[in-house]
């Protein structure tokens, strides 16, 4: 990794010169990438610097690691509910999954791609391949880019979504097509509408069999097409290398990564310096998190609206403990994000357009139930050990707060942290 | 035209509060004439691209038969509207609101800059522009600021961002699925003591602030708004409950009202055979039961409904008995004081743009018709193409 970027907010960060690294920073970092972490394990992070930090977000425990097991069973809840057509049972245990991960990174990412190609369960049906693309996500989600935009091209859920299915030679459907340069790879005014047509006929074929992908070479138009300037009798396979190789491909993707994690970007040389960085590490999903999540525009960076899923987990990863997986997801939905089922293939709002007063009152009303506790339809549950009420605020909200009290039940824990979780200094990371 | 005074400034007059009121407002406004209400709009929007040419049917024009082989609509089931047009039969409830003169069908209404994709083109539509990117205000949003009116409510009836459209407003937007959506349940415990969080927040902070405090003053309305709610008039669709919704906020409105609502659903990509007659079905049903349920409330005379989609489909149908995107494509608007009929002319299917219908009336002139005319704002521009060509109120 030798390319040593020349924006100013693009170079790494040093704690002391350019600004300090303790809890609050540190709660940054994992309140963002990694859904928040309890005030004990936030204090531990934070005393043993950035590097360790970075290390404790990016690095996959080991696969000794006890915790492994209890996270395994989960994700084959998962899969049984899918198989008995049981949606709130799969929504349920990715919600559980985010709370439990021993690596919450990935499924912070399953989450954004989730949110990218965002798909959902109400037109696909097929919970089983609703399922499989989540795995999909999980498992790729961190790796190099375009394997995974190639994974994506070929799921089922995805071939279902955006009529894949039903293209033919004959009569090629355009919605795959377009999605796939509007929103998954180039953005709008990068491509044509002639692009968009050739590039539905280089994609016949590409069907499903038994639920699996399947190339059925006789629905393939095979003849000769231009896609983005590059003409020949295009296969699906060829489009996806052209997006592979495509510059503003790597731009688009690397800009949106820095806008979910970092902030919104207002400046053209910093959106093409992270295309170019993209590019450094060969399109590498974690390696291009690490570098921006230790840039000093990520330390600079102003606050961001959490979104429900960050905001509901965070508050429970934030407390060291468990809720009922079912009764967060009610919340979710009233929240305006219901797993699996994303308004449209645009995905869900960002920023300020989470917050409505429905959603602001529902945020509010999953605070009440915060507060009480084990008594409450949330269920937590939670080793009790005291906490101190400032080490408290700062997973919760990353700030602390002057007040020196200690809290020694988990009835009086729940309590306070129903009190940050309402207040909209909590909605922000 | 609009009303000159409005309740609350009527009930000033009376020397009642504008709360905790004693008078039933209905009895205020009883009756025809007399003391009218604010004037109230809702937007129903078919996400996804509505079909043209299967909602309203071009029912004579051996075209329409070459091009829709698969998913055409037989002759003898469509309601004749006029001559050249007929509705789609699932939309049969709307038939006597049309034939009553309340309810006006635009067939090709669009833009003249059309944009084939969902979200530029929606984005196009609530910005009022035909050309925009990433547009920061929308039409209604624009024409209130330019007006320099505060006085009026803005809702989103459903769930997900609030629409484009009231971007730019000098009010607020209300988010709301369900009357109980606003209903705080379990409050958390308030001001901690000596326990807020320091650091950052800023103006965004202050904006959240704000609609939670906007959120908890809805709260109070609700309790006389469930009171006002008559579902029994409205099928089970989802549509309807968020319609019951509105007609509940009109009847307790006390201020011009603008509404945004929508049925999604409508890409019909493929198997459009199956899908789109459910989606008729829905919207129709959905749409009378209002239509009854404001006459029952005597708000008919004051409300305006303004239905259009992102735009129509492709004339041909595709392999997959669908429709692809494509250009122009109907609006219907409906109210008491709705001058009905067709506006427009029929479809040309002869000359066809890329495939797709022609634009007859630009959006933006329907737009600037119901900013003008229903919401009585001032100062509007009016920057569209091909105008309508008559006023929408009769």
């Amino acid at each position: 990794m030798t390319h040593a970027p020349k924006h100013p907010l693009l170079r790494p960060y040093r704690p002391g010169t350019d600004g300090p690294f303790g809890p609050e920073q540190a709660a940054k970092l994992l309140r963002r990438f990694t859904f928040g972490a309890p005030p004990e394990r936030l204090l531990d992070v934070a005393s043993q610097g950035l590097p360790r930090t970075l290390g404790a977000i990016f690095e996959r425990p080991p696969a000794g690691d006890p915790r492994w097991k209890a996270y395994r069973r989960l994700l084959t809840h998962g899969d049984r509910a899918a198989r008995r057509g049981d949606l709130e049972g799969m929504q349920s245990g990715w919600v559980v999954r985010m709370m439990m991960s021993p690596f919450p990174l990935a499924e912070r990412l399953s989450l954004f791609w989730h949110d990218h190609f965002a798909t959902a369960a109400s037109k696909v049906t097929d919970l089983p391949a609703m399922q499989r693309q989540n795995r999909l996500f999980l498992d790729a989600g961190l790796g190099k880019f375009p394997a995974l935009l190639g994974a994506v091209a070929r799921d089922a859920a995805m071939l279902i979504w955006l009529d894949g299915v039903t293209s033919s030679k004959a009569h090629p459907n355009e919605n795959f097509a377009r999605e796939l340069f509007e929103l998954f790879s180039l953005g709008i005014g990068h491509y044509t509408e002639d692009d968009v047509k050739e590039c539905a006929r280089a994609f016949t074929g590409w069907r499903l069999k038994k639920g699996r992908f399947h190339f059925d070479p006789s629905q393939h138009d095979d003849g000769e097409k231009t896609v983005l300037g590059v003409t020949g009798p295009l296969k699906g396979e060829d489009v996806l290398e052209i997006l592979a190789r495509h510059p503003r491909c790597a731009r688009f993707i690397a800009v949106k990564l820095w806008t979910a994690f970092v902030g919104p970007i207002e400046d053209e040389t910093l959106g093409r310096e992270l295309g170019r960085l993209f590019d450094a590490v060969k399109r590498d999903i974690r390696s291009f998190l690490r570098r921006i999540a230790s840039s000093r525009g990520f330390f600079l960076a102003e606050p961001l609206v959490a979104g429900p899923v960050e905001f509901a987990i965070g508050a429970i990863r934030g407390l060291g403990a468990r809720a009922s997986g079912s009764r967060v997801v009610h919340h979710l939905k009233r929240m305006g994000q219901e797993p699996f089922n994303p308004p449209s293939v645009a995905g869900w709002p960002t920023g300020l357009g989470w917050i409505t007063s429905a959603t602001a009152v529902a945020r509010e009303n999953f605070a009440g139930e915060i507060a009480q506790g084990t008594d409450g339809h949330l269920n937590l549950r939670r080793r009790e050990t005291p906490v101190d009420l400032s080490a408290l605020a700062l997973a919760m909200t990353g700030h602390a707060v002057r007040d020196p009290a200690r809290l020694e039940t988990n009835a009086d824990i729940f309590r306070a942290a129903g009190r940050f979780v309402g207040q909209p200094q909590q909605w922000i990371l | 035209m609009a009303p000159k005074i409005h309740r609350r400034r009527f009930l000033g007059l009376l020397g009642a509060g504008a709360l905790g009121l004693a008078i039933d407002p209905a009895r205020l406004h009883g009756g025809t004439g007399g003391l009218g209400h604010p004037p109230q709009l809702v937007f129903l929007q078919l996400t996804g691209g509505n079909d043209a040419l299967n909602t309203v049917i071009p029912r004579k024009d051996p075209l329409y038969r070459a091009l829709r082989k698969e998913l055409g609509v037989p002759a003898p089931t469509v309601l004749p509207l006029n001559e050249d047009l007929g509705f789609h039969p699932e939309l049969a409830p709307l038939m006597s609101p049309f034939e009553q003169g309340h309810l006006a069908v635009l067939p090709a209404v669009g833009s003249p800059r059309p944009n084939l994709s969902h979200f530029r083109s929606l984005d196009n539509w609530h910005a009022g522009r035909a050309d925009l990117e990433h547009p920061k205000e929308g039409f209604v949003g624009k024409a209130l600021r330019e007006a320099k009116t505060t006085h009026i409510d803005l809702f989103h009836v459903g769930e997900g961002p609030t629409p484009l459209m009231f971007r730019g407003a000098p009010r607020p937007v209300v988010s709301l699925s369900s009357l109980d959506d606003l209903t705080l349940r379990t409050p958390p415990p308030r001001s901690p003591k000596g326990a807020s969080p320091e650091g950052a927040g800023g103006e965004l902070l202050r904006r959240l602030e704000a609609a939670q405090t906007q959120a908890r003053a809805m709260n109070a309305r609700l309790e006389r708004a469930r009171k006002a709610t008559n579902s029994a008039l409205y099928p089970s669709f989802p549509l309807a409950k968020r319609l019951a919704v509105i007609a509940s906020l009109i009847a307790t409105a006390e201020e011009p009202a603008v509404y945004f609502v929508e049925l999604s659903g409508f890409d019909t990509h493929a198997s459009q055979d199956v899908a789109h007659p459910v989606l008729l079905r829905s919207f129709a049903h959905s749409l009378a039961g209002l239509l009854a349920d404001l006459r029952a409330k005597r708000r008919f005379e004051s409300t305006c409904v303004a239905v259009y989609s992102d735009f129509g489909r492709r004339a041909q149908e595709n392999a997959s008995r669908g429709t692809d995107h494509g250009k122009a494509g109907p609006m219907f608007l409906a109210g008491g004081r709705v001058a009905g009929g067709v506006i427009g002319r029929p479809y040309d299917l002869e000359n066809l743009d890329e495939g797709d219908l022609a634009m007859d009336i630009d959006y933006r002139s329907v737009q600037h018709h119901l900013m003008g005319e229903v919401l009585s704002l001032k100062n509007l521009k009016d920057p569209s193409e091909r105008k309508l060509p008559r006023p929408i109120l009769g």
